[in-house]
This record gives structure tokens, sequence and C-alpha cells, in this order.
């Protein structure tokens, strides 16, 4: 299958901060959420691929061409929604969206008008009259017209009220769910992403740490109660662990090994509850927040993703 | 690439419709009547006519900026190259039309007035406004090639320096010119020799070449900013 973007090697140094080496890639048609804590390297991730930012190493290709600036043809395959939403700002949006047609040859006018008509938006307004939401909106409509095949969003719905968030968000996942183009979606909020990702990679402090299939996560990750008259226990999978007296509560990344050790040491009462991604997301944050130095881990110094499936990976 | 220029005339048109109008306004004001009855003051005309478009030259890096218009054309599908020269071309294409306008009204209006060092001049105009647009942009961008404090610090050290020899230049030719009583003594020998050399052909090479050397320092400079974030 051909691969969306591929990054090799890709590294990015700032004064106080260093993104990469990231190596990962996306295949066609895949969905993958790309998840991180503010300032964990995100957009300039994006920003390296789109071309805005000049990488200091490494190489990007998408579609199997190489991101060149001088030779841009590669950037007819995507549409890129940035953090930054730029336009001729007294131009109308529809002015704006005519000027961008002239560029991409498999712009369509009929896409245009469906997808103002869904997200409704004022496009005879001018672009420095248009709301926030209404912004996003217009750059939603420009990176989708023109029928890309890999879209780049980059926290799209960042500094949105919750209402316009989720009217965004609706029209968008029912626009992309088709499924018939490779999605990379950059985000610290991971229910804006959960619903349509197939993967999900995590980013902290400018390095990739972990990528797994979404389901994996959800068939793996548990919340475990359970009683036992023991106290410093050493759980395989526990992500963390609280206990008043007899009674325990774990957040396990791999609940059937938790268990197995459970039935083993003869805890009584043992309850398990199905996590929400948003969730995990949390604990997997949590846990690279607190062992940045240490690489991946929970409590005990257990790895806090135990997933012996190959879709799962620490990179 | 002219699809970036196009656009970019038609996002200024009122302000370049503007400048037009005050520039064939004053062209035929004083081509026509002169502002005294006296005889056609081609340095005059022409300081005129660059300053007016200098302003609008202003008036869209300001607007550039603010609305990060470089930023936009970024991220579309042409070569950096391009994004480059469409920004030389507005101003350096709206210089054209008025140059060529102002000489079929002169033509028209005081065909008896022509000489060959006339045409001269206007050439050695072109080329120093064409440096004038490109210089900026040069500067400009190099402050996104380096990101070192001290590199910059020197870059504007530079930038001031080469506007105020220039500054001094063009007034010690207005103040010879309009201000013959100025004792400029010293200072003659440098801007006599400017001035002469904007009447000759030699001159106007030497600054079409500036004009279009720093143009072409411009394209590379901008190929070389190490991010497009405005």
């Amino acid at each position: 299958m051909q691969r969306a973007f591929t990054f090799r090697d890709v590294k990015k140094t700032y004064p106080e901060f260093q993104l990469g080496p990231l190596n990962f890639e996306l295949e066609s048609g895949t969905v993958l959420g790309y998840i991180g804590p503010n300032g964990s390297g995100k957009t300039t991730t994006m920003h390296c691929l789109v071309g805005l930012v000049k990488a200091d190493s490494g190489e990007m290709e998408i579609f199997g061409r190489r991101n060149d600036p001088n030779k841009p043809a590669w950037k007819l395959d995507i549409g890129y929604v940035g953090d930054v939403h730029v336009f001729y700002e007294n131009w109308s949006g529809e002015k704006n969206l005519k000027f961008l047609s002239q560029f991409y040859p498999n712009w369509s006018d009929e896409l245009v008008a469906d997808l103002a008509k869904r997200f409704v938006i004022p496009l005879h307004k001018k672009a420095k009259e248009l709301s926030g939401g209404n912004r996003v909106k217009l750059s939603l409509i420009s990176a989708l017209a023109h029928s890309p095949k890999l879209l780049l969003l980059d926290e799209p719905t960042s500094g949105l009220d919750p209402v316009v968030r989720t009217e965004v968000l609706d029209v968008l996942f029912q626009v992309l769910e088709d499924g018939e183009r490779a999605i990379f979606y950059s985000t610290h909020i991971l229910s804006d992403i959960a619903r349509l990702a197939d993967e999900l990679a995590f980013l902290d402090n400018g390095k990739l740490k972990l990528r797994t299939g979404k389901d994996d996560l959800t068939d793996h990750w548990r919340k475990i109660s359970f009683r036992l008259e023991r106290n410093n226990l050493e759980l395989e999978a526990a992500v963390s662990h609280k206990n008043e007296g007899k009674d325990h509560q774990v957040i396990s990344s791999n609940h059937e090994d938790t268990l197995r050790q459970l039935r083993e040491l003869g805890a009584e009462n043992v309850q398990e509850n199905r996590m929400t991604i948003d969730e995990i997301a949390v604990q997997i944050l949590k846990g690279v927040n607190k062992d940045r130095n240490h690489g991946l881990h929970g409590c005990h110094g257990t790895p806090l993703i135990n997933n012996p499936r190959k879709s799962a990976k620490s990179v | 690439m002219w699809h970036i220029i196009k656009a970019e005339f038609e996002y200024h048109k009122f302000s370049m419709a503007l400048a037009l109008i005050v520039i064939m306004g004053l062209d035929i004001g004083i081509l026509g009547w002169g502002w005294t009855g006296i005889r056609p003051d081609i340095p005059g005309i022409y300081t005129i006519m660059a300053v007016v478009v200098v302003v609008l030259w202003f008036f869209r890096i300001v607007r550039m900026i603010k609305e990060k218009t470089e930023r936009y054309h970024a991220t579309l599908p042409i070569a950096r190259g391009e994004i480059a020269l469409a920004r030389l071309l507005v101003i350096d294409l709206f210089w054209l039309t008025v140059f060529v306008l102002f000489w079929i009204l002169f033509l028209i209006i005081r065909p008896q007035s022509f000489q060959l060092s006339i045409i001269w001049y206007s050439l050695s105009v072109t080329g120093i406004l064409v440096a004038v647009n490109a210089y900026p942009f040069i500067h400009r961008d190099l402050f996104y090639c380096f990101t070192g404090l001290y590199q910059k610090v020197i870059l504007t050290f530079i930038y001031v320096i080469l506007l105020l020899l220039a500054t001094l230049l063009f007034s010690l030719t207005a103040i010879q010119r309009y201000f013959p009583d100025v004792p400029l003594d010293s200072a003659v020998p440098l801007h006599a020799s400017f001035a002469e050399l904007t009447w000759m052909p030699i001159g106007a090479l030497f600054f079409l070449m500036l004009g279009f050397g720093l143009s072409y320092l411009s394209l590379i400079v901008f190929q070389k900013r190490k991010h497009y974030l405005e």
C-alpha cells in the first residue's frame, strides 16, 4: 500500500527544544491521531511536513515525493488546516476560495457549495469579519475542496467554544467518514479524533513515545478494583495503584495480565471497568510526564504499554 | 505565479488606482503647464513619481506583514522562487506602467524637449527603484535566515547605515538643486558625480544591474529562510 507520508530521521532544533529524530509513516487511507500536550512538537511536525518550517535534518516524503519546496507538485495531494488561518482579509470567503481554486486542477466548486451549506458559513462576508469558528470552517473548505488524498489538520478546533467545536467536528466527520483519505490530525483533545482515528501516536517533548491502534488501547486498558490484605504490590501492567487499607484501585494497560496476577494472589471482589480513550490518553501522558528521562513507564517501573500485539509499539 | 500577481493587483487596486491618478495628474500638470511656468523638470517629476510608488510599496508591505500574506502563499502549490518573484513584480510592473504612461505623456505634450539623456535618467531611476523594492525584502528575509541575536543586530546596523547614506546622497542632490546658496563644497564632488551618473548610459546600466542584481538576490534569500511563519 502506498504511504501517505514518511518521516525519516527528521530533526528540528530550537534553543530549548528539539523535535525528533522522528521516524514514522502513515499508510494511505489511515487516520492517525497525533496526541501530545501543549509544547510537545505537534505543530512543528506539521509545519515541517508542509514546508512552512525547514527541518534541520532528515527527509519527508508525501506519496513517494520529497516535500521539496521548489517542486511543489506534492502539495496538490494535501489539504492543510494550520494553527493559524490566513486569508486575504479584505476579500470575502468566496473570493479567497476563488483565488485558491486557480492552483488546484481538482478543485470542485460544487463541493465548495456543498461544504459551505453544511458548515453554514457566510461566504459573502470579508475574511476579517468572520468569527473564529467561521475562519476554521473556511480553512476546512479550502483544504477539502480539491479532494486531497492526505488531510493535515493541526488542532483545527483549538480556541473554539464548545458549541462551535461540536458543530465543526460533526460536519467534518460526516465528510471524512467516507474512509478514502489519509488523515493526520494533531490535537491535545483526544475526544476530537477518538471517533475517527484508526491509530494514535503520542508525542512528548519532541519525541514520539508510542504508536498504537486505537482499539488496542480500549481493548486492553481497564480500571480494576479489588480487595487484598497486602500492600507494596508489584502488579504487571499497572500504570497507577491506589489503596486504602484492603481496598485497591489499579489502572492497568493490560487487564488480562493484571487479572491473572490478582487471581494468583487471591484478590477478592475484583471488578473491572472499561476506560474511555480520553482517560487512557491522560494516563499515558501522565506517565510520560512523570518519567520523562526514563522512557515510558508506569508505577513500579512497569512498562506503560504492555501490549504484545505488533500494532502497538514504543518508538 | 501570475495568479498571485493578478490577485495582488486586484487586492491593492484602490491604492494603486489612487497612486496612478496622483502620478498622472502631476505628470500632466508639470509637463503641460509646469509649477511656475518653468521648463519641465524631469528629475523633479521622477522624484515625485518614485516617492508615490515608494509610499504605495510601503503600505503594501505593511499590509502583507499584518495579514501574513507570505505564509498564505507559502502553503500554495507553487515554487518558492515564484512566490519571491511575484512579490517583487507587483511593484516593478506598477512602476513599468507608470514609466510607459509618463513617456507617452511626455512625447505627446513635450516632444520638443526630448533629449537622449532623459532616457538614461529614466532607466537609472528605474534601476534605483527596482533596487529599493528588492532590498527590504532581502533584509527582512535575512532575519528569517539567521536566528542569533548578534546576527540580527549586525543586519539592523547595516540597514541603518545604508539608509543614512541613501538619505544623505539624495538630500545632497536636492539641496544643491533647490538651495544653491548652501555651502556644500566638500560634498559637491560626491553628489555631482552621482547626479551626472544618472544621466549617462553607463549610469543607467549600473543602476539597472544593481536593481536586477538585488532582485535576483532577494529570490535566493527568500528560499533560504528557515521558516515562513510570521
